[in-house]
């Protein structure tokens, strides 16, 4: 076991290029790899873009990887298979994915298929005195958090979640050394094979998946105004949601109640009209990673939360907000046809 | 259809959970045993399974002490038709890699019969969610894991949603037999009726130990564990940048902030204000920074 060195950190690409977690585990990964003396790598699967390596470079890796064969496109399975047998080979000593649906699909059948210890959904690492990777995850729904160690089989395998580490540039710019693997894959077992991609509606979408939140509170002042809301989250591909007050004022369905006795969201835009931000409410949003507000009332406990604080009627500040955003994409829309 | 469902009994986290610091578990004794509620849903979707397809059989089964045996008749309550107790000393404190490996060969050695085995995505004591995906490994069965819709096509192949971000779903085709893990959303479980529970009670949980499973003592528990608990501990706050406030404010201004308590103004620039269309072009500039929408794509030249 004790053969067993470097850091490896799956890379994970969407329509914006690398993915933030990835540079948050690069960052995290370069600070362990400095303690320890050891080698950090990056491993993507499918892509080979010289723009993605360098970014990786600047974050930390001395080594990229590059898994490539048209076997991998549609089979998680597949790249699995590669993973594994990429770790098998190089036997890095700690493998870190994000706690992407991704990440975490890739991370169990990498745990399963290399008889290894693995932790999910990660908030902190951190190397015990012996160098052992230390994680710790929340348990029990969140209602405690236990540290975990994979004391003797190897690689340590975390799922980070996205957002919980800091990105840093590298201190020492080098270039990573690129390594191109054509992966050996073994398609005699039967397996599972993605045929479509279906894009979330935000029409049926539950609000615990939604990506973006429009919330109204007892400032919206009325159901009708409430279809206010219902434009902006249209446009911005988001749901609408509110308050205990919206719904017992029946503005809006129970079903669709944030806070303590509705649902705990997590949205990357959460937008707060109105609300003025008891406790019960922020409970259940209070993680959202960007919270905008909107409200006449400067007192409003809501603003403390605000990464953008509107003070302003939201009558007039949300159709204002609704029609900017209309004439942004139309005019996207106008130029991407004229360049076509 | 034959379905195996694997299920976990565990502490009831709706109920206030305290941690024994000492033990590096929580305090059991007084919060109630349930069935896990990722694996309840994997229960009521195999019943759904064997509903639909008309004939076939579920089979719940389960590794842990004696009193899973409770959980057990929940599953019988709910459709189930056959129940199975892994129950033995050195069984205990399995990690979720070792249970996979126990389930596994437990599938194997009892000769259960499948077209299907399900799993709930993860259990909320242990929140890994790495059994399933162990049995499918062993197994050699096709995985897909936090599946959200199941649609199974004459014992041959089954056509899966699996939960992606931001509401999307991956459409996926695997052949049969295959290990799908189930995530919420799925289903909503049945009411169980007082006739269900009793007749429920009335049925056998057949139990197995160590040696009629043909596994040795150094494969499970603690022995045949990848991870360890170290440490456990009631949850920290997420941890929010100091606050100070901006010092261009008004002496009283900061001082408001700064008597608002504990909760950390993360608005830097202060609070927008203005007329409307000011305000929300200053909105979208703050999204598109935040690239939480895209700008219009760069013109030519």
């Amino acid at each position: 076991m004790s053969a067993d060195k470097g850091i490896l950190v799956l890379a994970e690409c969407d329509e914006g290029g690398l993915c933030d977690v990835s540079l948050e585990l690069l960052s995290e990964g370069r600070r362990f790899a400095d303690r320890l003396g050891d080698e950090l790598s990056a491993v993507l699967v499918g892509r080979d873009n010289p723009a993605l390596v360098n970014r990786l470079s600047e974050h930390g890796a001395d080594k990229v990887y590059l898994l490539d064969s048209p076997l991998l496109e549609n089979s998680v399975e597949f790249q699995a298979q590669a993973l594994s047998n990429l770790v098998r080979e190089r036997k890095p000593r700690i493998l870190l994915c994000g706690a992407t649906s991704f990440g975490r699909d890739i991370a169990v059948r990498l745990a399963a298929a290399l008889k290894t210890g693995l932790a999910s959904n990660c908030t902190a690492l951190s190397l015990s005195e012996d160098g052992l990777l230390v994680q710790t995850k929340p348990v029990y729904r969140d209602k405690a958090s236990a540290n975990v160690i994979c004391p003797t089989a190897r690689p340590q395998i975390a799922t980070v979640v996205p957002g919980v580490l800091d990105v840093k540039r590298a201190k020492v710019t080098r270039q990573a050394e690129v390594i191109r693997v054509a992966p050996r894959l073994d398609t005699s077992v039967p397996c599972a094979k993605a045929v479509r991609f279906a894009k979330g509606d935000p029409k049926t979408m539950s609000l615990d998946e939604a990506p973006v939140i429009v919330s109204g509170g007892r400032g919206v002042g009325s159901r009708e105004n409430f279809r206010l809301l219902e434009k902006l989250a249209e446009v911005l591909g988001g749901v609408v949601a509110g308050s205990r007050m919206a719904v017992d004022e029946g503005y809006i369905p129970s079903t669709k109640q944030v806070g303590q006795t509705g649902k705990t969201v997590t949205p990357k835009l959460y937008i707060a009209c109105g609300i003025s931000g008891s406790v019960y409410h922020t409970m259940g949003m209070k993680d959202s990673k960007t919270i905008v507000v909107i409200n006449k009332d400067r007192s409003a406990p809501m603003f403390n939360m605000a990464d953008l604080g509107i003070l302003g009627d939201l009558l007039t500040i949300v159709p204002a907000m609704t029609n900017e955003l209309i004439m942004i994409s139309q005019a996207s829309a106008e130029e991407s046809l004229r360049q076509s | 259809m034959q379905v195996v469902v694997c299920v976990k009994q565990v502490p009831d986290a709706e109920g206030p959970i305290t941690v024994d610091t000492a033990a590096n578990n929580i305090r059991k004794g007084w919060l109630p045993d349930v069935l896990n509620p990722y694996d309840r849903l994997a229960v009521e979707e195999a019943t759904l399974i064997k509903e639909m397809c008309g004939g076939g059989g579920v089979t719940a089964l389960c590794m842990g002490s004696p009193s899973a045996t409770e959980v057990l008749r929940t599953c019988l309550a709910m459709g189930a038709d056959r129940a199975i107790l892994l129950c033995d000393p050195a069984l205990d404190n399995s990690d979720s890699y070792a249970t996979g490996v126990v389930l596994a060969k437990a599938i194997a050695a009892l000769k259960l019969p499948y077209d299907l085995i399900l799993c709930g995505a993860r259990a909320i004591d242990t929140n890994t969610g790495l059994t399933g995906p162990t049995i499918a490994q062993i197994l050699r069965l096709p995985l897909v894991t936090e599946v959200v819709k199941i649609d199974v096509h004459d014992h041959e192949k089954a056509i899966v949603h699996k939960k992606l971000e931001a509401g999307n779903r991956a459409v996926i085709e695997t052949p049969l037999p295959a290990l799908l893990t189930v995530e919420s959303g799925i289903n909503t479980p049945r009411y169980l009726k007082l006739r269900a529970i009793l007749a429920a009670s009335m049925k056998t949980v057949e139990q197995y130990d160590l040696q009629a499973l043909n596994l040795v003592p150094d494969e499970v528990g603690l022995a045949g564990s990848k991870t360890k608990v170290v440490s456990i501990a009631p949850p920290k706050p997420r941890g929010k940048k100091l606050f100070t406030p901006d010092s261009s404010l008004s002496a009283a201004e900061r001082m408001r902030l700064i008597m608002s308590g504990g909760i950390a103004q993360k608005a830097s620039s202060g609070l927008l204000e203005g007329d409307p269309r000011t305000v929300a072009s200053r909105f979208v500039q703050f999204l598109k920074e935040k690239k939480l929408i895209s700008g219009p794509p760069p013109g030519r030249g």
